[in-house]
């Protein structure tokens, strides 16, 4: 595979502009790298744009409400869920033990610690991203970003990405609190009404 | 329809775009291939041209939507590839754009649609000049009654006059009309015209129409150019620029009135 490379005149701006554009491998090969490398600034302006000002907070709330709070109700139902699963099938090996008794902070440090941030971050990704990824491509197709940036607003700061992200971690605490409220006095106390009645039976 | 007349104000001879040899490529398809264009103060000048000859790709390179890759641009006496971030920013709201789909935000109100290159343009500006302005500005376009609709709720004809009234709230002095009347039915047509024109006299812009609406250019340009495999064919008054033996200029204007 020949290189065809002037290095007296290749730089990096001559390589993305279209007539001294000079293939270094292949035409593919190139492409691939100038896509990643195209990723990489989008990736590196993304997160310089989330700390610097200005910032608009009130467009943080909204957003935080428009895709955290309204997922709240996916994932009390998938923790409250996921909670009864728990119980219903690790109550038997427990009680062989004769650690029944154990249930309610088995299932409540399980859920809390380790499951609910994990479930509640992929239910975010999956609801919440592709809402994002739609929107966000909805408006790039109809010409609504091209149309923030020709009005001299900077698309970056404005409709959804970074609020977006903070909205996330919103959601992440607003469902392990549902979670914990929900799921584990649910199960708590059924538990406790169960090793109660065993405690009469025996 | 009684036909518009036009203003025409380049009687001081300021030129507002400048551009000479530009070239544009994607990929290795080359679409603009070293065009000059100047547009002076209060013109309005079309572009012609096939669909894909390059007529968008050249006004989203004048508000500095895409990078050209060789020549020079001048715009309101600003090199736009010499411009940092807030520079172009600063020049971007001298220019209004006209987008061929609107480019209307769906999740907001015709108002609100209206009002956030406002408010986010100007700081702290009281609430009563952005409704004031917004008011204006659709009362510029005729459809003051529309402020509470979604776009969702407007008929193409609409959105493409708040499309332009979202355009002139930051009163530029260049509009970028791209395609105005593509789709629209040829009354709602003959209308965007007239508010071409109505916007040219009240707030003396100049501006670049690009359209392949013959009726559209004759009624709202001083001057045409037609755009032909890259390159600016000379540019006139409507009724010069057809009088060509260019095989594909008489077949464009052919095609656009029936015969």
């Amino acid at each position: 595979m020949g290189i065809k490379i002037n290095t007296n005149k290749f730089t990096k701006h001559q390589m993305i502009k279209g007539d001294t554009k000079k293939t270094v491998l292949s035409d593919s090969i190139d492409e691939y790298f100038i896509g990643v490398y195209t990723a990489y600034k989008f990736v590196i302006r993304f997160f310089k744009e989330v700390f610097v000002p200005p910032f608009h907070f009130r467009a943080v709330v909204t957003q935080s409400y428009e895709i955290g709070i309204k997922s709240l109700a996916l994932i009390s139902v998938t923790g409250f869920i996921i909670g009864i699963v728990f119980t219903k099938q690790s109550r038997p090996s427990l009680e062989d033990f004769g650690a029944a008794s154990w249930l309610p902070n088995l299932v409540g440090i399980a859920i809390i610690r380790a499951l609910g941030p994990v479930l509640t971050a992929l239910i975010c990704a999956g609801k919440v991203g592709s809402s994002i990824g739609a929107e966000l491509s909805s408006m790039k197709v109809t010409e609504q970003i091209e149309a923030m940036e020709v009005s001299a607003i900077n698309p970056f700061k404005y409709p959804g990405s970074y609020t977006g992200s903070c909205g996330h971690h919103h959601d992440s605490l607003a469902g392990n609190v549902l979670h914990f409220y929900r799921t584990n006095r649910f199960l708590y106390q059924r538990s406790r009404r169960r090793n109660d009645q065993l405690h009469h039976f025996f | 329809m009684e036909k518009p007349k036009l203003k025409t104000t380049n009687n001081k001879g300021e030129t507002v775009i400048a551009i000479k040899g530009l070239h544009k490529s994607f990929g290795k398809l080359e679409v603009l291939k070293g065009i000059d264009l100047t547009v002076g103060r209060g013109e309005n000048v079309a572009v012609l041209g096939k669909s894909g000859s390059g007529k968008s790709v050249l006004i989203k390179i004048i508000v500095g939507l895409l990078k050209p890759d060789r020549g020079t641009l001048n715009v309101l006496e600003k090199e736009v590839e010499q411009l940092n971030g807030k520079e172009l920013d600063e020049l971007r709201l001298r220019i209004g754009f006209s987008f061929q789909g609107s480019a209307l935000y769906d999740s907001m109100s015709v108002f609100q649609n209206l009002a956030f290159p406002l408010i986010m343009n100007v700081k702290h500006l009281p609430k009563k000049e952005v409704e004031a302005a917004v008011e204006e500005a659709l009362e510029a376009v005729g459809l003051k009654d529309k402020a509470e609709r979604m776009p969702a709720e407007l008929s193409g004809g609409q959105r493409k006059r708040i499309g332009i009234a979202r355009a002139l709230i930051l009163k530029p002095e260049i509009m970028l009309y791209d395609e105005p009347t593509a789709g629209l039915d040829p009354i709602t047509s003959a209308e965007i015209n007239e508010l071409i024109n109505e916007v040219q006299e009240k707030y003396n812009t100049s501006s670049i129409i690009i359209t392949h609406d013959l009726t559209c250019a004759k009624n709202t340009c001083n001057r045409i150019v037609m755009l032909v495999e890259g390159k600016f064919l000379p540019s006139g008054k409507f009724e010069e620029i057809f009088k060509t033996d260019n095989q594909q200029v008489k077949d464009f204007f052919n095609y656009n009135f029936i015969q």
